[in-house]
């Protein structure tokens, strides 16, 4: 099990040279390959999920190699930059995340027909790029593969988007980009700040396998937090970038004017890694840095990142209701979603950590779904258009079921994942911030008013009649729509299933930041 | 038998998972065995329960561990107490009767199986939430049933009001159920836990939970507000869920639109069983509404106003439909004022009458649709010839709604302004008696249109098959005689649901109040008769009524109300914020990247292409440089 | 013989090809002002090679290199004027404005 992150990373990255590799007529062969190099990792993902040890905080399956080594001929000391993965229980719910959504966007994918080799590619690549990102345990690798995921997203959306894919690509690269860009020099502040403290502290604290020099191990810093203390004021500042960073990343209100254009404009299984994986690593990245490693910042912050979540909590709900576009209603949803997750790390509690990542594991799952069906009824119907449609359940009941469930669970409907995520954000919001949860809360009702409202005219009423005639979903589509179902309600009955993996590391997370 | 309990709900669980995966290919029959077959079961079981129940008392309940949940860990699971054992038999009775008449009602349809699917699942829900060990699992229990509702409501999804109803169903239980939500977090951040004997065990003081969360210096429950103060929040938010679900003043207007459903969703859902949680809900947090005299206050006052006001509008509706649910808010409204002015025992003894006569009145009302295809009243008529079975069953259901003794309704009825007049609650007594009379002539209205006079329609009607009348006959058996298993001669409700000593508050039989609200009942039947039976006397006396017809013909014009200060509202901001987004935070960005460009392009014609101006403007920029570069070095 | 008129020679010699490379019209004549302007530096390559501390060999090789590269220069620059001017009919520097944006 030692190396299975590696193989986690690499083996998509070697299907995609493989199918790079095949002559770019044979469709069925590119996808083939496609499908088996995101399973396979997905396979991995479900061992190693299954072999996680609960107990431990520590991350878990290390894997390090020295990548490459920076000689200071000034003070002669050596920089290790190393190629290290590791995983604890907020990043291994991730992995399996992007395992389950990789693979059935392959599925997905199966539709394209245009420029299928370098589709499947750079969908692989992708794939690499968010495993590396969720399973890196060290700065520099962590940061390697978020920039292959922007590259890859940015083809992505670019090639095989919508009418206006250049304008939203290019909206895309540049957010996420000085999002990256915000993010290095904070993570680099961040070892610095680490680095320059330790020596400080070295001789009051003994500080096991002190680097001499600055570390990128994430599991070293994690440790050196506990033990020595970084000023309130670096933590301030540093954490403020973190922010500033988080803030473009994930598309917080007023950062988020791309997250709705990039989704208009994708493909359904671009829209469906994106939404499902992608979109949860800003706030992978306040959990994983922001909060594990400068809690005094946090403290300072807390209330603005509950006021910053709560706006984007009700904005992102009522521009919902005014979309007239699905995908842009989704963006929105899910913009909305995150806010509260903003909210609940804010509250500081180890309620709130543990649903926040209930609540990226949850809303991954469902924006998947959402996408995935909406992507079929518009394959079918021709348009994302919510006023162009109108009794779908008559012709395409298997669809529109589905799509009821994934909005029920965006709703927050009980016996689905949705519900216990909800549920676990309040209530550490309702611990520290009562009013402003209180305020939060309407986005319950509002969220049932913009998804039900959209559902009532997409698949209730009478048939348009100018939509042509179709056929229910084939049995390619069943695979992810039940995979995804499944899930849902596993997660919804049994969320222990995904609670007991978490729970070890949102009390340590919440003893360094409670403490 | 006690440790079958878990069957009881799951049963119907079973019969959704078989119905899921194979109804398609099952014949009507074999589908409808089914179903009523689990809850049939259920019903049985249940009787033991009760019976065993009366004997033991309350069971402790069986729990498993779900979650782990901050410092706490979530328990899933049921527990068998005298209130709990009651609920199930009134929604298995109901249930299997209901299940039963849908096989002709729904005979036909295209989604015959998926029908039962919903109604199973409905039924699994239900009986979950009324089974349910602690707080939390009630609340998932609470939205299941909402769900189920939202997909019965919009069973006929093709026809618009169908599927604008059940959104609206939805959307406005909703609101009630984020109430709840909040309720059930403050209560647990007060004591750490969802427990029902937890919470009311610490209704006085704050548990070592919210101390330990203090300690962290994170607890904000305890710095905004008191203890009481807390408990008067909480009942109270309680008490909105309880509002949305049980369809109470302001929130009742999802309900009558909710009759869009088929008949048989009418009867089960939205009369006998799920707008009834709301009132056991309450009841189930009965410790918690006596901590605070405010939030009781509140429940009393919002109950006797929703009694009189749905009364009101039920008297000038069309619809056959519309009139019974009008009706079930009024008396679910009488179920409130009981357990505000702490008649716990008239209140569930109400909900149980109720949920037969109301069951009843809704299944007649459906065989009368279902015989003439039409729900307008002034389009029925004389069908006392045409359907006898039901119209005797209907005539015992309003009899038993109106309170004439001694049909079920006149005891729980009774029950309940007894408590009101005797709590001191005059004002509201006298709602209640007024809704009273309402109630006996809207329903009489309703008797008097549909079955005497003559015959208005074309289509030939005839009584529907056993399925159809064998449930009415069970259920006008019920109305008729439940009355007698809680009068003041022997209460025998009140002795089985109060087994450690009087819960809340009991009044004395008072044969005065009896006999006042009996003649009430009779005196709204005589103007009902002499309005509506015959004659054209009634259009007349409407058009001397004016104003007040017309507002209780446009039920008081709250849904345009809600439809001006709330829905438009909302949609307008939401269209504003939408240009807002667009145009003013996207368009700074586009600003910004316009800017961006825009100095690109104009500094772009600063490159002529001339080597030699490029050349020229180097040698200046390098003498510039040495310059400084001098200057600063001190050489010049 | 000092070194500062040697250097005083090159840097006349150099104001003069600047001068001219960058205000005559004609491209021959920028291309010669070219030339000038390497031969100021090769004046001083020499110059200050010979009067060092230890007089070497050094700076005459380098200007030996750029006299070579300055040849090698006009050549390109001689073929891209005869292409110009059979192209557009002109050798006038002002119409060589093509390779801007």
């Amino acid at each position: 099990m030692e190396d299975v992150l590696l193989l986690i990373v690499v083996i998509p990255l070697i299907a995609g040279l493989f199918v790079l590799a095949m002559p770019a007529r044979s469709h069925g062969v590119i996808r083939a390959i496609g499908l088996i190099g995101a399973l396979i990792p997905a396979c991995f993902a479900l061992a190693a999920y299954l072999a996680f040890d609960q107990r431990q905080i520590n991350l878990q399956f290390p894997f390090t190699t020295t990548w490459m080594s920076i000689a200071n001929a000034y003070n002669s000391l050596t920089l290790h930059i190393n190629l290290g993965f590791g995983v604890d229980g907020i990043s291994m719910p991730l992995v399996m995340l992007v395992g389950v959504v990789s693979t059935l966007t392959m599925i997905r994918s199966f539709k394209v027909t245009e420029r299928v080799k370098s589709h499947y590619f750079w969908l692989l690549f992708l794939t690499m790029g968010m495993y590396g990102v969720f399973a890196a345990s060290g700065i520099f690798t962590f940061f390697f593969f978020l920039e292959s995921t922007l590259v890859a997203g940015y083809l992505l959306i670019n090639i095989w988007g919508g009418e206006k894919r250049h304008y939203a690509a290019t909206k895309f690269l540049i957010y996420r980009g000085l999002a990256s860009v915000v993010l290095l020099a904070g993570l680099i502040g961040l070892a610095y700040v680490y680095a320059s403290t330790a020596q400080a502290a070295s001789n009051s604290v003994f500080i096991p396998n002190a680097p001499n020099f600055l570390t990128f191990s994430i599991s070293q810093l994690l440790t050196e937090a506990q033990l020595i203390h970084i000023p309130a004021a670096s933590q301030d500042v540093l954490f403020l970038v973190f922010l500033l960073a988080v803030l473009m990343e994930e598309a917080f209100v007023p950062f988020h004017t791309w997250l709705p254009d990039t989704h208009e404009q994708s493909d359904t299984g671009t829209n469906m890694m994106i939404g499902g994986a992608l979109m949860k690593i800003g706030l992978y990245v306040m959990l994983r840095f922001a909060v594990s490693m400068l809690p005094l910042g946090l403290a300072h912050y807390a209330t603005w990142l509950a006021v910053l979540g709560l706006v984007s909590i009700l904005y992102g709900a009522i521009v919902a209701i005014a979309s007239k576009d699905w995908r842009r209603l989704i963006a929105f949803s899910s913009i909305s979603h995150m806010g509260l997750v903003l909210l609940a790390i804010g509250s500081m509690q180890e309620i709130g950590i543990q649903g926040a990542v209930f609540m990226l594991v949850s809303s991954g799952l469902l924006t998947a779904l959402l996408f995935f069906t909406v992507g079929a009824q518009a394959d079918r119907t021709g348009t994302y258009k919510i006023e162009n449609l109108g009794g779908l359940s008559k012709s395409l009941p298997v669809i529109s079921g589905v799509m009821l469930v994934a909005a029920l669970g965006s709703v927050g409907l009980p016996g689905l994942s949705g519900f216990i995520s909800e549920f676990s954000l309040f209530v550490g919001g309702f611990a520290a911030f009562p009013t402003l949860s209180a305020l939060a809360s309407l986005s319950m009702i509002l969220a049932a008013f913009y998804l039900l409202w959209a559902m009532q005219r997409t698949t209730f009423g009478p048939a348009n009649q100018a939509l042509p005639d179709m056929v229910d979903a084939d049995v390619i589509e069943y695979v992810p729509m039940v995979i995804l179902v499944a899930l849902v309600v596993l997660l919804g009955v049994f969320p222990g299933v995904l609670g007991d993996v978490v729970h070890g590391t949102a009390q340590a997370i919440a003893a360094r930041i409670g403490g | 038998m006690i440790g079958l309990t878990w069957l009881v709900p799951v049963l119907p669980l079973v019969a959704y998972l078989v119905l899921l995966f194979t109804g398609k290919r099952m014949s009507e029959v074999a589908i409808t065995t089914i179903s009523v077959l689990a809850v049939l079961i259920g019903f049985v079981i249940s009787i033991t329960v009760v019976s065993s129940v009366a004997g033991h008392g309350p069971y402790a309940p069986v729990v498993y561990n779900w979650l782990t949940f901050g410092p706490t860990t979530i328990t899933m699971g049921y527990q068998v107490t005298n209130l709990n054992a009651l609920m199930l038999l009134v929604v298995t009775l109901v249930s299997t009767l209901v299940f039963l008449f849908s096989k002709s009602y729904m005979h036909g349809d295209e989604r015959f199986s998926r029908f039962y699917q919903y109604l199973n699942l409905f039924v699994f829900s239900m009986l979950g939430l009324v089974i349910t060990s602690n707080l939390l699992e009630l609340y998932i229990f609470w939205e299941l049933v909402g769900v189920c509702s939202y997909l019965l409501v919009g069973f006929w999804y093709f026809k618009p009001e169908a599927a604008v109803a059940a959104k609206k169903a939805f959307i406005v239980t909703r609101v009630g159920d984020v109430g709840l939500f909040i309720g059930v977090i403050l209560l647990y951040l007060g004591t750490g836990s969802f427990d029902f004997t937890t919470i009311f065990a610490h209704l006085h003081h704050f548990s070592s939970m919210q101390s330990a969360l203090g300690a962290m210096g994170r607890d904000a429950i305890t710095h905004l507000m008191t203890v009481q103060t807390w408990v008067t929040i909480s009942a109270l938010l309680v008490f909105v869920g309880a509002v949305g679900k049980s369809a109470q003043f302001p929130l009742h207007v999802w309900l009558p639109d909710a009759m869009e459903g088929p008949t048989p969703v009418s009867a089960l859902i939205h009369a006998a069983t799920m707008v009834a949680a709301g009132v056991y809900l309450v009841a189930r947090m009965f410790p918690l509404f006596q901590a605070s005299a405010a939030a009781s206050e509140t429940v009393a006052i919002i109950g006797g106003v929703t009694a009189i006001f749905a009364a009101s509008i039920g008297l000038t509706q069309r619809d056959i439909k519309r009139v019974i649910a009008y009706s079930t808010v009024s008396q679910l409204g009488y179920m409130m004022l009981a357990m505000g002015v702490g008649a716990y025992v008239s209140g569930m003894f109400h909900l149980m009458t109720h949920a037969f006569f109301k069951a009843l009145l809704f299944l007649a009302a459906g065989s009368v649709i279902h015989a003439i295809d039409t729900q307008d009243l002034f389009e029925m008529g004389g069908l006392r010839k045409y359907m006898p079975i039901t119209h005797a069953t209907f005539l015992a259901g309003a009899l038993a709604l109106s309170g004439i003794p001694p049909f079920a309704g006149f005891w729980s009825k009774d029950d309940i302004l007894t408590a009101a007049f005797d709590s001191g609650h005059y004002v509201l007594y006298a709602f209640g008696l007024i809704a009273a009379f309402f109630t006996a002539v809207y329903i009489f209205r309703v008797y008097f249109l549909t079955f005497s006079g003559t015959y208005k329609g074309s289509k030939h009607p005839h009584e529907g098959g056993i399925a159809m009348t064998l449930p009415l006959i069970v259920l006008g058996f019920l109305a008729t005689f439940a009355g007698f298993i809680n009068t003041p001669f022997a209460p025998l409700l009140g002795n089985f649901l109060q087994p450690n000593g009087p819960v809340g508050y009991d009044p004395p039989a008072n044969w005065g109040l009896m006999a006042i609200s009996a003649i009430t009942g009779l005196l709204g039947i005589w103007v009902a008769y002499s309005l509506y039976s015959g004659g054209k006397r009634a259009d007349a006396f409407a058009k001397r009524m004016g104003i007040l017809y017309q507002l209780s013909f446009h039920k008081w014009y709250i849904d345009e109300l809600y439809a001006a200060i709330i829905v438009l509202p909302v949609v307008t901001i939401a269209d504003g914020l939408q240009f807002v987004d667009r145009y003013i935070v996207d368009g700074a960005v586009r600003l910004l990247g316009e800017v961006g460009y825009a100095g690109g392009v104009s500094l772009k014609y600063s490159a002529d292409g001339q080597i030699q101006t490029y050349g020229l403007i180097s040698v200046f920029g390098i003498a510039i440089v040495l310059i400084v570069a001098l200057l600063i070095g001190g050489v010049l | 013989m000092a070194l500062q008129p040697f250097l005083a020679l090159a840097a006349i010699l150099f104001g003069l090809g600047l001068y001219g490379a960058l205000t005559k019209r004609n491209l021959i004549i920028v291309l010669i002002s070219i030339e000038m302007m390497l031969n100021a530096a090769n004046i001083n390559l020499v110059a200050f090679a010979h009067f060092l501390p230890k007089p070497n060999i050094e700076g005459q090789v380098y200007a030996l290199f750029n006299i070579a590269i300055a040849a090698a220069e006009v050549a390109v620059g001689l073929a891209i004027l005869l292409s110009f001017f059979r192209t557009r009919d002109t050798s006038d520097v002002r119409d060589m404005n093509s390779m801007k944006w």
